[in-house]
């Protein structure tokens, strides 16, 4: 029998995530250089990060994300929840249909919720700005949140419930008491999922902004159409890096608060 | 004077869907009894318990407890504790707060130093001082098992319900726990209705046991009497006696030519086996029996000693199982039947038994048990 060596293992991964990660170290290395416009590297600055936390069209777009992506989150969280719980608890007619439903925002184009949405607004001549971009946020993140939450919901054993109304809780009490905290691991993750889901669409987003709405995404979009400048490097490093510390920094007191 | 009834059923019945999990079922369990429900799976037995404790809800009938009719209340209005067969417990409390929970909920008010009394007092009624702050994944079966025991226990309900509760355990594990069960009815002195799939578990606990067969009751007894005179063939060969005939009476006798009955008959069955059995009054020669003997009655000698039995055979061994403190034998008698036998491995020993051996085989007319189909 021929076995694959592990050298040539080690290489193939190794290839892969160079192929993953290469072009977010250059945009990182890229952000510490003083070029303009070059691709050389001429010695380590700061300056491009200054200027994007002096840029003032750079935060108010970042505003207008958070504005946009922490309604959502809460919001599609607690919809995603009460949705999943209906899902999964009752027997109603059409209910695989409505699973089934679920998934079908979620493989379909950006593009074709985009304009859809679009029409939709103008049709109830709903003008357009931040509450037609959170209103199609948590329309595209309640599929995430529940898919999520009902993923969850099927680990839980049924028993744990029959215990509690056994003991003595009532339906409402049962679900403060043994429901909801068994579910929080899920209400977590569907949370953790959204937000960036949130913060970071752009297709949907171009579609359903206004003037004097723009998003993140969109901002920086419209900054390298005009030329790419270093700052979105910059940008582009702390986008990443930010939720990187704060998901390692999560799961550090995560696993400390279980040991 | 009336002894109060702890748990009635009446007419109960449960469907789902298409099946009849629970067939107008009846009964009535005194107070402080040990009580088991024995049955294979799907016998109904759980859904029984499940009734009881309001987790279903009848079909028709009623269901009370302490002579109250509480068919339409919840589980939470109800004075009965389950003890799940996973035990169910809450992974994301300690043990304490998991024993804890049913007090600690607002329709009962205990007030907080007189909970962590009660605690520390089941813990030690299980066994399990010390344990409090532990999660339930840092305990291992049988601790589950007692906290389980405990946190239901705590609330001191009318009734405590267990389903199948030592079915995870090791058979060692299951021994001590069994003993531990009974010492704590004992102790606390509450209706213990048991579900059990075990025979062995169910006599060795029960005051009562019934044995329970697509949803209803086969026979309900002493253990002792379900063991020894089980009423259907569904009992006689759930309790194991393995010797089960099916035969028609062709005299019935009335003299004393057998030793032990007084009233005895001859069945001959549909193998050609001619036996005689107690019992036969008022039953006219043609009446079909089954017939079922234990094979711990049954008699298995070389074939030159010189012994008594109303029923005695030629046979020749054809199997034999060391078990233990018995040994099973199986005896073949001519082409068509054959008959098991459980005796001490001590005379196995005697008499150096081996398979193909020449034997005498033999029962006496009391060690047969009439069946009604």
């Amino acid at each position: 029998m021929k076995r694959i060596s592990p050298r040539f293992l080690s290489i193939g991964c190794g290839a892969v995530y160079l192929f993953m990660y290469a072009p977010l170290l250059v945009l990182i290395v890229f952000s510490f250089t003083p070029t303009e416009y070059g691709v050389a590297w001429e010695g380590f600055t700061l300056k491009w990060y200054s200027e994007v936390f002096n840029n003032k069209n750079i935060q108010d777009a970042l505003k207008v994300s958070l504005i946009v992506a922490i309604p959502t989150v809460l919001i599609s969280t607690a919809i995603g929840t009460i949705t999943a719980f209906t899902l999964y608890r009752y027997k109603f007619l059409g209910r695989a249909l409505y699973q089934g439903a679920l998934y079908i925002p979620l493989v379909m184009p950006d593009l074709v919720i985009g304009i859809s949405l679009l029409l939709f607004y103008s049709s109830i001549k709903l003008d357009l700005g931040i509450l037609t971009i959170l209103l199609a946020h948590i329309s595209f993140s309640i599929p995430l949140t529940t898919l999520v939450i009902i993923a969850r919901m099927q680990r839980i054993d049924r028993t744990l419930e029959d215990a509690a109304m056994d003991l003595g809780a009532d339906e409402w009490t049962t679900m403060w008491k043994v429901t909801l905290p068994l579910l929080m691991p899920g209400i977590v993750a569907a949370a953790l999922l959204t937000f960036p889901w949130s913060f970071n669409d752009f297709v949907i987003t171009f579609f359903v902004s206004g003037v004097g709405s723009s998003t993140l995404p969109l901002r920086v979009y419209s900054m390298i159409r005009v030329g790419v400048s270093p700052m979105v490097n910059a940008l582009g490093t702390l986008i990443v890096v930010v939720p990187l510390i704060i998901v390692i920094l999560g799961t550090y007191f995560d696993r400390r608060s279980v040991s | 004077m009336k002894q109060t009834s702890s748990v009635e059923l009446v007419r109960v019945t449960k469907k789902f869907g298409a099946t009849v999990a629970v067939d107008d079922l009846s009964l009535t369990i005194p107070e402080g009894e040990f009580f088991s429900l024995l049955g294979p799976s799907g016998c109904g037995k759980t859904t029984t318990l499940r009734l009881i404790g309001g987790l279903e809800h009848p079909d028709a009938g009623d269901i009370l407890i302490n002579g109250e009719v509480v068919t339409d209340q919840p589980p939470y209005e109800r004075d009965s504790n389950i003890v799940f067969q996973n035990y169910a417990l809450f992974p994301h409390l300690t043990i304490a707060d998991n024993i804890a929970f049913g007090l600690r909920l607002k329709s009962r008010r205990v007030a907080e130093p007189e909970v962590k009394k009660l605690v520390d007092d089941a813990l030690l009624l299980v066994h399990l001082e010390g344990l409090g702050a532990r999660r339930p994944n840092q305990l291992s079966g049988g601790q589950q098992q007692r906290v389980a025991l405990a946190r239901a226990l705590i609330l001191r309900p009318k009734v405590l319900l267990l389903d199948e509760p030592l079915g995870a355990l090791d058979r060692k594990l299951r021994k001590a726990m069994q003993v531990e069960l009974r010492r704590i009815q004992h102790e606390v002195n509450i209706t213990f209705i048991y579900v059990t799939h075990d025979q062995d578990e169910a006599m060795s606990m029960s005051d009562r046991v019934a044995v329970m067969r697509n949803g209803k009751f086969e026979q309900i007894g002493t253990p002792q009497a379900i063991f020894q005179t089980p009423r259907t063939r569904f009992v006689a060969d759930f309790m194991g006696a393995s010797n089960i005939f099916s035969g028609r009476v062709i005299a019935v006798s009335a003299d004393a030519t057998q030793r032990a009955s007084p009233q005895s008959m001859q069945i001959e069955t549909e193998s050609g086996l001619r036996i005689i059995s107690r019992g036969g009054q008022d039953t006219p020669s043609g009446t079909a029996f089954d017939i079922s003997i234990r094979p711990e009655a049954v008699q298995v000698f070389p074939r030159d000693r010189d012994w008594m039995a109303d029923n005695k055979f030629d046979g020749r061994i054809v199997g034999k199982l060391y078990l233990g403190d018995v040994t099973e034998l199986e005896v073949a008698l001519g082409e068509h039947n054959s008959i098991s036998s459980r005796i001490q491995s001590q005379i196995d020993q005697e008499f150096d038994f081996k398979e193909g051996d020449q034997v005498s085989i033999g029962w006496n007319a009391e060690d047969c048990n009439l069946l009604s189909n």
